[in-house]
């Protein structure tokens, strides 16, 4: 059983980064559920998706949630989700996060310090997560809308997803109109060789 | 139809296959988290004969369906919980009429609530209107379940209710669509005295009904949607569970510290007529039972009913007895906590995380950043400035007025609400100024009955039109302000011309109802939205405000804003002023802090920069 949390900002790409891994681990074969926000919450607000497949021979799960202490890796798109989302984090999971904060109303308002900061200094120390300067993927794509790509490259560098970047690709192409196809791959690549530079030292 | 390999499905959209299945013939339905994709599904999928319309509300919706089963067709009626209220006038008395085309009511409850006025529980009013309810554990489940439904409903002569949870409503799952549309051969409408509905009629058939809810009770016992299993020998214990809390439970006791305990384990997937025979044979030899289920405790009450009716001596353990929770919606984690000290089990130790979590913020749902809606509240917000006023909101996104800054929200109870709400209030409290806001959607939904009685009765109140042109909270479906139709030839299926020659305009609904003036006004104006209000304000009688501007998710974004860094003041009266998450602050290497708009994040609306005191906001480069 593999259990995959993506987390974030309401309107950040992160259902396309679930159904992408979702689509990925049918194609080849298993056993799937997941779960996405929809809703009111999409307007800015923390989301979660989640993401549960079987593995060879392995288990297959009857929720579409992951449990508590279950996730073998979380995938956020801001650092203070992540902090959020760590009572999902198994006892040997992974977290990535993109390092960039979105500072909600309320924070700005208030005149809150709120940064981002100290959420990525405590996921380093806390869970050793890898935090990802997914704005430089971004610019190289020239498009603000690729960090789900950036972070999808990063988790199938990590090695944990247990599946092939080949399904991954072939998902893609079923997901994204084609225009917008190469765009997409590149951060992808660009994320995977980010987050491999960690996992291969 | 679609190919029959398994596929990602979202549980609304197996739903709404399910029905194809079935051979639907007419589905109706108003938008509503989490219900809506049921009737998008079909609609997208349509093989080209089922009649799919968004009604102007569920009352009107089921009434289409009631219509069209009496004519022998199978209907589908779509909605969310709290719509069940609405449509509920209908429900009662179709219960008693009954149906001759299957007809099955989906509604979709919403536990948490997510994103609901309440926790109702519809296998109550099941139960209240003498409906039978059937209530998916899985997305694969309710896919079966549909086809099931509609002849369950014409073999018992009677509406029935398939009630799917937020998590099965929105869960994913692989499904391969094993089936080719037939449509429901359609009888016609044959006349006779049963379509009238009379005391001695209803008389009749309540005895009726009395008789055969016991006899649907006891096809449910054997039927193969509830399920039994058992675990070690000769258990004394048992888990019943409801809905999707039963994946919880068998997710947590697949766990290894499970593994050499001893239990029964059951699944009610039909909570009303009540399978009683199924029950008795779970509740069999077990010294006592907790029920996993959400919302209200339905299970085990009937369980509780059960015990004492045939002098079991099993202990019910549930929501009632304090061993479960009694609102919210219930997760895996909290689902294992409750079964680990049913069963005596101990958890394994959890993961430890350092103790110096950081502060994070909050993060409620708020306006999108370029959205009319702002404009509109601060119109009014600036034009009653001084003035004691009180604002009623209704639901939809415009009810994340009420957040601060804004703070534009004093009111909200449910669908049509601000309009009459409204009237109350200033029957009360005649010397203040009293503003209602509501969608263009919500209008139409159940905004008009308000208006009409605002004139009849000489209340003096501001009506507040917010008409983005869509049902924007539940994902932009078309209603009849917009004239676009969910079934029909391609120009009436898109905006267009044709859509909008066919289109209803609010105007002139308001000028009928008597109100006085009627102003449309661009809400991103400030100046002149603010007049607008003043001057129907003025008036002492109704009198109303249709702000129209399009849901930024429709229309499409013009150049992001920017701010001249040598003019800004860094006062932050666009922040403290509007709220737009687009605008924060920059905090710079020597700690200073710079106000700045995300250009991933503006659409260009221009407010902030009719906001500014110091002209510190301008239109930046092409996007």
């Amino acid at each position: 059983m593999r259990n995959v949390i993506f987390c974030g900002v309401g309107g950040q790409g992160i259902v396309l980064a679930s159904k992408l891994l979702a689509q990925a681990a049918l194609d080849e074969g298993r056993t799937v559920r997941a779960a996405e926000t929809i809703g009111m919450a999409q307007r800015g607000g923390s989301v979660m998706s989640h993401v549960r497949y079987s593995t060879e021979g392995g288990e297959r799960c009857a929720s579409s949630l992951v449990p508590a202490h279950a996730a073998d890796l979380i995938v956020s798109f801001e650092p203070g989700e992540a902090v959020r989302a760590l009572p999902y984090l198994g006892t040997d999971g992974i977290v990535i996060t993109a390092a960039a904060a979105q500072i909600p109303v309320t924070a700005a308002l208030a005149n809150s310090p709120y940064d981002g900061s100290a959420a990525r200094a405590y996921l380093e120390g806390a869970c050793g997560a890898l935090v990802l300067d997914c704005e430089s993927v971004c610019r190289s794509c020239k498009s603000p809308r690729v960090v789900n790509m950036a972070l999808m490259g990063a988790a199938f560098a990590t090695g944990r997803l247990g599946i092939s970047r080949a399904s991954l690709d072939a998902a893609l192409g079923k997901l994204v109109k084609p225009a917008f196809l190469e765009m997409n791959r590149m951060a992808f690549s660009l994320g995977a060789e980010m987050a491999g530079r960690r996992w291969q030292s | 139809m679609p190919d029959k390999t398994p596929r990602m499905l979202m549980g609304n959209e197996a739903i709404g296959f399910g029905a194809l299945r079935a051979g639907v013939n007419v589905v109706a339905g108003y938008p509503g988290t989490p219900s809506t994709e049921v009737l998008e599904t079909i609609a997208k999928n349509n093989p080209g004969p089922v009649h799919v319309e968004w009604s102007t509300n569920e009352k009107a919706a089921l009434e289409v369906a009631a219509g069209a089963s009496y004519s022998g067709a199978r209907s589908l009626v779509t909605m969310k919980q709290v719509g069940m209220n609405v449509a509920s006038d209908p429900l009662m008395s179709l219960s008693y009429i009954g149906v001759k085309g299957g007809l099955v009511c989906l509604v979709a409850d919403d536990p948490g609530p997510i994103s609901s006025q309440t926790e109702q529980d519809t296998r109550l009013f099941g139960r209240f209107a003498k409906v039978p309810v059937l209530d998916p554990t899985t997305p694969e489940q309710a896919y079966e379940m549909m086809p099931y439904a509609f002849e369950l409903s014409e073999r018992y002569d009677t509406p029935v209710i398939v009630r799917p949870t937020t998590r099965i409503c929105h869960a994913r799952a692989a499904i391969a669509l094993d089936f080719d549309y037939e449509p429901h051969a359609i009888a016609g409408f044959e006349r006779s005295p049963r379509w009238v509905i009379f005391p001695r009629l209803s008389h009749q058939r309540h005895l009726q009904m009395n008789e055969e809810m016991p006899r649907l009770g006891d096809e449910f016992s054997d039927g193969s949607l509830n399920s039994v299993e058992s675990r070690g020998a000769a258990p004394r214990r048992g888990i019943v569970c409801g809905g999707v809390s039963a994946a919880y439970v068998r997710d947590a006791l697949s766990s290894p510290e499970f593994a050499d305990a001893s239990y029964r384990l059951a699944t009610v997937a039909t909570p009303y007529p009540f399978p009683e025979a199924f029950a008795l044979s779970v509740l069999e030899g077990l010294d006592e039972v907790i029920c996993f289920e959400e919302l209200e405790p339905v299970i085990e009450t009937e369980l509780t009913y059960l015990c004492g009716k045939h002098h079991l001596p099993t202990d019910v353990r549930g929501k009632l007895t304090g061993d479960t929770a009694g609102a919210g919606e219930n997760s895996a984690a909290l689902v294992r906590g409750q079964l680990d000290a049913f069963l005596g089990v101990e958890a394994p130790e959890p993961p430890v995380l350092p103790a110096d979590t950081p502060e994070l913020p909050v993060r409620p749902p708020v306006l999108c950043a370029g959205c009319p809606h702002r404009g509109s509240f601060y119109a009014v917000k600036r034009a009653l400035r001084g003035k004691k006023a009180f604002f009623t909101g209704d639901i939809g996104c415009y009810t994340l007025g009420n957040a601060m800054p804004l703070d534009m929200v004093d009111t909200c109870l449910c669908m049509g609400a601000d309009v009459t709400i409204a009237q109350g209030m200033h029957v009360a409290e005649p010397d203040a100024k009293h503003v209602a806001f509501i969608g263009d959607s919500t209008f139409f939904a159940s905004g008009i009955t308000g208006v009409v009685n605002a004139h009849y009765n000489k209340h003096d109140i501001t009506l507040v039109v917010l008409d983005n042109s869509t049902t924007a909270m539940t994902g932009h479906q078309p209603h009849p302000g917009t004239g676009v139709l969910m079934s029909g030839s391609e120009e009436e299926c898109r905006p267009g011309p044709a859509a909008a020659a066919h289109a209803l305009r609010i105007e002139d609904f308001l000028r009928a109802a008597g109100a006085d003036p009627v102003i449309t006004a661009d809400p991103l104006d400030l100046e002149r939205a603010e007049a607008a209000v003043a001057e129907a304000v003025a008036a002492p009688h109704l009198s109303a405000v249709i702000f129209k501007s399009p849901c930024i998710w429709m229309a499409k974004p013009s150049a992001p804003y920017e701010v001249d860094e040598s003019r800004c003041t860094n006062c932050k009266s666009c922040i403290n002023q509007i709220g737009c998450p687009a605008i924060t602050r920059r905090t710079d290497k020597d700690g200073s802090r710079q106000v700045v708009i995300d250009p991933a994040l503006c659409y260009g609306c221009g407010l902030c920069s009719q906001v500014c005191h110091f002209g510190a906001i301008r239109k930046g480069g092409s996007r």
